[in-house]
């Protein structure tokens, strides 16, 4: 999934509350049952895995034209055996989902569950681009570096981005640190594009 | 002039910049648009960005101000070109407001809200900048209206006088003539040394392009900046432009202690663009879909208008009194009448007269001889507003006139049936008020026998005029109010960019009172004024420099006026 579309997701205005709650409720009860991480990832898997590389199934399972006995037979069809390797709570979560007609915000509440998630086991996403791949010694440097100074557990993401020409860019949430040849270099071009008129009045003068 | 490119010069100026190229890292804090469309992007993340703080879209090369922030977004509206703005795009935080450049060499330059120059010329080289948006000046700092602003039109100086530091409403329907008293004012500046700022915002650029035309051939250019905002800019340029006029005035007010003059024309069309921009970010809409803070919008920028008050200190006597600064006070500030010790602040007076002001200081002068008094440098500047409404089929009540009307210190009002019936300029004298400029007036033109009287006498000619139309037989003392009045309405008619020196305004209305021109056809006043100005000064002078340095009517001088008149009726060709 890329950056974009989790902000889309996470943004949308009433769909992204609506979410919100019901991840809100999905993480209470799943803490209760001490399988918070397991439930996580089967709602990550469902939603990217199947629903993700299935848009048939996600838009059936959406549309309220379909009949709900005919999604629900589906939807036991589907995980209500043992090999489907989902929990009991998922499952339950399902049904729940289904009866109120919001099947449709499975994706949106996986993004919102693992938000939540992280927050509660101060957990941070971390994106980092690098000019070249990152060796196994730096990457650990970069993540003590940054658990330290956020005093959170960082999840590093990385990819590689020749044209960045050198350095990294770590973006934490909103925050970025650039310290990136090609972003300093066009610093440096606005700089001197902006200080050219006043160097040329000094020559005149 | 020629110039050729001084390549060391430049070299040396890029190994500096890139020695200095360190290692730092670049924090910031970054967002990414959601949507965006009509001057306006809705944008996620920028979690931390501050109301009113200024953002920048590194890809499109355009900044914007945070306008709304809300639960999961934050609305920007975008200053300048938003076409090149798209979805996905970077946008970061810069941790500063929006700010323009100021300084003297904005001077006689035509510049968009932003300070870049649209008129074709080089850049704006100056060496300060201004908050665009920033806060009045206190009550402490100020000083009441007392110095007049003279606009050289007859109608207004006489009857609704402007002082320095006053906020005068001039509103009117559309082709009344409200640009062109603004104008004929900044003409009238060029003897009195004031810096004036004409806001063009929402006009057509056909339109500001004459006034700038006109400016330039009058010679005003040189004291005057122009800030464009038109009909063709996008509605944050024109919601901006009149905060930002005002800034570049600040500058020459609080920096160089000068009188300064900025005209807002019109704020009924930056009304309209606020209304825009509210509307598009969803702010709820309420009378007329203005929002609700449209008054705010207007009375901040209003109360930025000022006389600053003049600070003094005591200065050693051989102090260089074209450099004293605030701070170079020699008695202390806690204690007055002891010298201060080191470092500790010295005392600064602050207002004309009165406690704590200049009379303090020259009281407490006595304690210390051979020193004196002397005013800082750059202390008790001003800024007169005069802002501009258009009005729709002369409906003040309308919601944007009625608050502009309530915040200023009085209104010009023009009538299209004044300017239909040859009036010119319309100004309807009944309805128009200044409430500060009466102690503005010079004494001469406050006297009875010039503008004292003027405006009951003109609404009493109104009535009888009214009354006249009746065809009744009048009586002789009626018919002679009746000929004054029209003679006095045909002095009151004035060409457009013939400001007149306030003088020769006095002279011209002091002969209408005293029944100079009573014999004078109607027709022929305006030929008798001309004649009469420049028989003054051809053949008169001494009396026009006696009014010039007594500015009162004493009897000596009434007596020399009325002399030159008589003098005068004779030589009059009709």
């Amino acid at each position: 999934m890329s950056v974009a579309h989790e902000t889309v997701l996470e943004a949308t205005g009433a769909r992204g509350r609506l979410a919100r709650v019901y991840a809100e409720a999905l993480l209470a009860a799943a803490t209760q049952a001490n399988e918070a991480d397991a439930v996580g990832e089967q709602l990550t898997a469902v939603a990217d895995d199947v629903l993700g590389k299935n848009p048939v199934i996600a838009r059936y399972l959406a549309n309220p034209a379909v009949n709900r006995q005919a999604k629900f037979d589906a939807l036991r069809a589907a995980f209500d055996r043992r090999e489907s390797g989902t929990s009991v709570l998922f499952r339950k979560f399902l049904g729940v989902l289904h009866a109120n007609g919001r099947l449709g915000l499975l994706r949106d509440i996986a993004v919102a569950y693992q938000t939540l998630q992280d927050k509660a086991a101060r957990r941070v996403r971390v994106s980092v681009r690098a000019a070249a791949e990152l060796t196994a010694e730096q990457t650990d440097a970069l993540t003590k570096n940054l658990a330290e100074s956020l005093n959170q557990t960082p999840i590093l993401r990385v990819t590689v981005d020749p044209e960045l020409l050198g350095g990294l860019i770590v973006q934490v949430g909103d925050r970025v640190y650039d310290t990136s040849v090609r972003s300093r270099l066009e610093t440096l071009r606005t700089h001197l594009m902006t200080s050219a008129p006043h160097v040329v009045q000094a020559q005149r003068q | 002039m020629s110039f050729k490119p001084n390549v060391s010069e430049i070299a040396s100026v890029l190994t500096e910049q890139i020695r200095d190229f360190g290692q730092q890292t670049d924090v910031r804090e970054t967002g990414r648009v959601l949507e965006v469309g009509d001057g306006i992007a809705r944008v996620y993340g920028l979690s931390e960005v501050m109301a009113g703080e200024l953002v920048d879209f590194p890809g499109a090369d355009v900044k914007g101000l945070a306008f709304n922030l809300e639960e999961n977004s934050v609305s920007v509206i975008i200053l300048g070109d938003y076409l090149k703005v798209r979805e996905g795009m970077e946008v970061r935080t810069t941790g500063q407001l929006l700010s323009i450049p100021v300084g003297p060499e904005m001077i006689g330059r035509v510049v968009d809200p932003l300070g870049n120059p649209i008129d074709g010329g080089p850049p704006i080289l100056a060496k300060r900048n201004r908050f665009v948006e920033s806060m009045a000046p206190g009550v402490a700092e100020r000083q009441p209206v007392k110095q007049p602003l003279q606009t050289g039109i007859k109608a207004i100086d006489a009857m609704t006088p402007i002082g320095r530091g006053q906020r005068e409403l001039i509103i009117g329907d559309r082709k009344t003539g409200k640009t062109q008293i603004a104008i004929d004012t900044i003409l009238n500046q060029k003897e009195e040394k004031v810096i004036c700022v004409y806001v063009a915002c929402g006009q057509m650029e056909a339109k500001v392009a004459a006034v700038v035309e006109k400016l330039k051939a009058m010679g005003a250019m040189d004291y005057t900046i122009v800030v464009v905002a038109s009909a063709a800019d996008s509605a944050p340029l024109q919601y901006i432009a009149p905060y930002a006029g005002t800034a570049i005035a600040e500058y020459f007010m609080y920096e160089e202690g000068k009188d300064t003059l900025v005209v807002y024309d019109d704020l009924s069309k930056q009304a309209a663009a606020y209304r825009q921009l509210s509307l598009l970010v969803r702010r709820p809409p309420g009378r007329e879909a203005y929002p609700g803070d449209v008054f705010y919008c207007h009375s901040r920028l209003l109360e930025r208008s000022a006389k600053l008050a003049e600070k003094y200190v005591i200065v050693a006597g051989d102090a260089d009194a074209a450099k004293v600064g605030a701070d170079w006070g020699v008695n202390s500030a806690s204690h007055p009448d002891q010298k201060r010790s080191n470092g500790a602040a010295g005392k600064v007076y602050l207002g004309p007269g009165g406690y704590g002001g200049k009379e303090q200081a020259d009281h407490d002068l006595a304690k210390f001889p051979g020193h004196k008094v002397a005013k800082v440098v750059g202390s008790g500047g001003s800024l007169t507003a005069l802002p501009i409404i258009e009005t729709l089929e002369g409906e003040v009540s309308a919601y944007i006139p009625t608050n502009v009307i309530s915040i200023t210190d009085g209104q010009i009002y023009l009538q299209p049936d004044l300017k239909n019936a040859g009036v010119l300029p319309a100004v309807d004298v009944g309805i128009s008020v200044s409430r500060v400029g009466g102690n503005a007036q010079i004494g001469a033109m406050k006297d009875k026998r010039v503008a004292g009287g003027l405006k009951l006498t003109l609404a009493q000619f109104r009535e009888l005029e009214a009354f006249a139309q009746l065809g009744t037989d009048l009586d002789k003392a009626t018919q002679q109010q009746l000929d004054r009045g029209y003679r006095m309405v045909e002095i009151l008619k004035q060409g457009q960019y013939e400001p007149l020196n306030v003088i020769d305004q006095i002279m011209i209305i002091f002969a209408g009172n005293s029944g100079g021109l009573d014999a004078v056809d109607r027709k022929k006043v305006r030929s008798w004024e001309g004649q009469f100005f420049k028989f003054m000064k051809e053949q008169m002078p001494e009396v026009r420099a006696l009014l010039a340095k007594e500015k009162k009517i004493t009897d000596e001088v009434a007596k020399q006026l009325t002399a030159a008149i008589a003098a005068f009726q004779p030589q009059f060709k009709a």
